[in-house]
């Protein structure tokens, strides 16, 4: 077993909802979406990030609008969906479960 | 000194180093080719391209406008490599509604380029109507053995047809709907196909410009003129490998009507006969039956492993079956040895060899013999002999007996009268079952006055079996007496010994007198 790999697996797990938790409390861009997820650790790469921005749109979770931008190209902001934060609701309810059932399974009383 | 390239990456114009163009395309490209459904594939790599223009953009300063390798290596790395990006896809689930988006449309006729053997029309028809082109091709070239027609058909389609060029002509040769995501999925392909030939146009761009126009010339009129030199041998090696197959089925045909239907085996040769007629003197008809299947296969397999050889080497059909090959390698061994072992298994038939002898007392009281053979048999086995063995033996046909020449000796004897000896000889697989065998052979011979009348051949019935049967005649001639000769005995004597050194050619047809050191001449008559 390598210990990178089964890292990489656990933040896999948990990215998608990270993502629509992020955007849960703001409309942001891709690079925003990247920039938190980096300083938390959360992604290594950033390509990673790309099919499931792309795969949650698809599902409805998902949409966007585009912002021009002084810098560079213009900007995707996405924005959670009434789909995605019933969603995402559903997910936060199964994070906590799962979080009481890790914390019990490691602290036995 | 670097060669740049103008890209436009989301609206945003860079230079960058051609080296770093390359490893950026083949980035991307290698991305895309990871998504299973073209659109979201399409929409992931706009991201993700304007993410690396924004990275670029950051990258760019004042003194630094052009876009080097390192710069794009770095990107990639912050980006990640192709497989972490395809991972992260697959765990969010298989979405989409599938791959394979070959909606069947109306199709148009083209000749396909990438499927041609001379110039693509049977792959074109091949694709039109969804069947497979080599049909096609088989077809006219049979048509082209019966009439010679298909030859102008082909070039009258040729000319008529147009090729397919475009990925959305090619599309609507096979029916697909031609939409961007499946446009793009052609190029894609495509793109496989070019990517060589890429490295050889860059090593081409660092010539000098006018070198490389004379060398553009001179190679495009020595393309065309290999292509049509190209064309020409494929046509004539398809013609010949055409006749080579059409002789190996002819020859196939052939085998297996002779061996098993008893048709005539080589039809323009003076044998008449199948090779079980061949066999079926010498063996039992199981043996028979198993020997000639074994042969057959023996000869078979071979011919029929290089028509198959030479169809997929002109048709260039891509195919192999190990199984097929193993079993076919398999089969013609086991057939081999079937002959060896059955041939092995007779020869022990004629391991042993033994002969009985008789004699007869011929009652001739004359002191001269006359001898001579049957002429009506010998007339009559020249005219129904289906073949011989060694020009002694004569087999048939639809006869029951096997036919073998006597020789005939003359010997002198002190005292008595004229007897003939009859030697019979046969081979077996021991020496009961050898006398065995020469008691079924049938000699006959009449005498008349003082006329001897010998058969010239022996017979033995056909189910008997053929175990080297000889039959060997010894006149007994006492001293001092007078033998005549007809003409016709020069066909069985056998080396006779006598004081004139005559060969039995010569002797034949004379007058002997039996003196005490053998024969000797006394008349041409």
């Amino acid at each position: 077993m390598n210990i990178e790999n089964a890292k990489a697996q656990m933040r896999k797990g948990i990215l998608e909802y990270c993502i629509l938790s992020i955007l849960d409390k703001k409309d942001l861009y891709t690079s925003d979406i990247i920039n938190a997820l980096k300083e938390n650790d959360l992604i290594v790469v950033e390509g990673t990030l790309y099919p499931l921005l792309t795969r949650q749109k698809n599902a409805g979770l998902l949409k966007y609008r585009w912002e021009e931008s002084t810098q560079g190209p213009p900007r995707k902001y996405y924005t959670l969906t009434e789909i995605g934060k019933k969603y995402l609701k559903e997910l936060d309810e199964s994070w906590y479960n799962l979080v009481k059932s890790v914390d019990s399974i490691k602290n036995p009383k | 000194m670097k060669k740049a390239i103008k890209i436009n990456l989301s609206g945003i114009i860079f230079h960058i180093d051609e080296d770093a163009y390359e490893k950026l395309k083949h980035y991307l490209d290698s991305i895309s080719s990871y998504f299973s459904n073209k659109s979201e594939s399409k929409e992931i790599i706009d991201d993700i391209e304007t993410r690396i223009a924004e990275l670029f953009q950051e990258r760019i300063t004042g003194e630094n406008q052009v876009i080097t390798l390192e710069i794009v290596n770095e990107v990639i790395e912050i980006m990640g490599n192709p497989e972490d990006i395809a991972d992260t896809g697959e765990t969010a689930g298989e979405s989409g509604s599938g791959y394979h988006e070959t909606y069947r449309r109306s199709r148009r006729l083209y000749r396909d380029p990438e499927n041609s053997v001379i110039g693509g029309v049977c792959g074109g028809l091949g694709a039109y109507f969804n069947i497979d082109p080599l049909i096609f091709r088989l077809l006219f070239v049979v048509l082209f053995f019966v009439g010679g027609a298909s030859i102008l058909v082909y070039i009258i389609l040729w000319i008529a047809i147009p090729r397919a060029e475009t990925a959305a002509q090619k599309l609507e040769m096979r029916g697909e709907k031609v939409t961007v995501s499946n446009i793009e999925k052609k190029i894609r392909e495509e793109y496989e196909n070019v990517k060589e030939n890429v490295k050889e146009n860059v090593h081409k761009a660092k010539e000098s410009e006018t070198y490389k126009k004379t060398r553009r010339a001179t190679n495009d009129f020595f393309e065309v003129l290999g292509k049509i030199i190209l064309i020409a041998v494929k046509v004539i090696l398809i013609i010949i490998g055409t006749g080579l197959i059409l002789a190996g089925i002819g020859l196939l045909i052939g085998l297996i009507a002779g061996t098993f239907a008893g048709i005539h085996i080589f039809p323009f040769g003076p044998y008449d006969f199948s090779l079980s007629d061949i066999l079926s003197p010498f063996t039992d008809p199981v043996s028979v039956s198993l020997l000639v299947i074994s042969i057959c296969l023996v000869f078979l397999i071979p011919i029929i492993a290089l028509i198959y050889g030479l169809i997929k080497l002109i048709f260039q059909v891509k195919s192999s079956n190990r199984g097929l090959a193993i079993g076919a390698i398999t089969l013609w061994v086991i057939s081999l040895v079937m002959v060896i072992g059955i041939c092995a298994f007779e020869l022990n038939n004629y391991s042993s060899f033994n002969d009985i002898s008789t004699s007869h007392d011929l009652n001739i009281d004359s002191d001269t013999i006359y001898i001579a053979i049957n002429d009506s048999q010998r007339d009559y086995l020249d005219r129904q002999s289906l073949f011989d063995i060694d020009e002694k033996w004569y087999i048939l046909e639809n006869a029951d007996e096997i036919y073998g020449r006597v020789d005939l000796d003359i010997e002198k004897i002190s005292y008595g009268n004229f007897s003939l000896d009859i030697i019979r000889k046969s081979k077996g697989k021991n020496l009961e079952q050898a006398e065995r065998n020469a008691r079924t052979i049938n000699y006959n011979f009449r005498t008349r006055n003082n006329h001897l009348v010998l058969d010239p051949y022996f017979f033995i019935e056909a189910k008997d079996k053929w175990r080297f049967p000889r039959v060997e005649l010894v006149m007994n001639v006492p001293e001092g007496k007078v033998v005549v000769l007809d003409r016709n005995t020069r066909y069985i004597l056998d080396n006779v010994q006598n004081v004139d050194r005559l060969s039995d050619w010569n002797m034949a047809g004379k007058t002997w007198l039996m003196t005490e050191d053998g024969l000797q001449k006394i008349s041409e008559k």
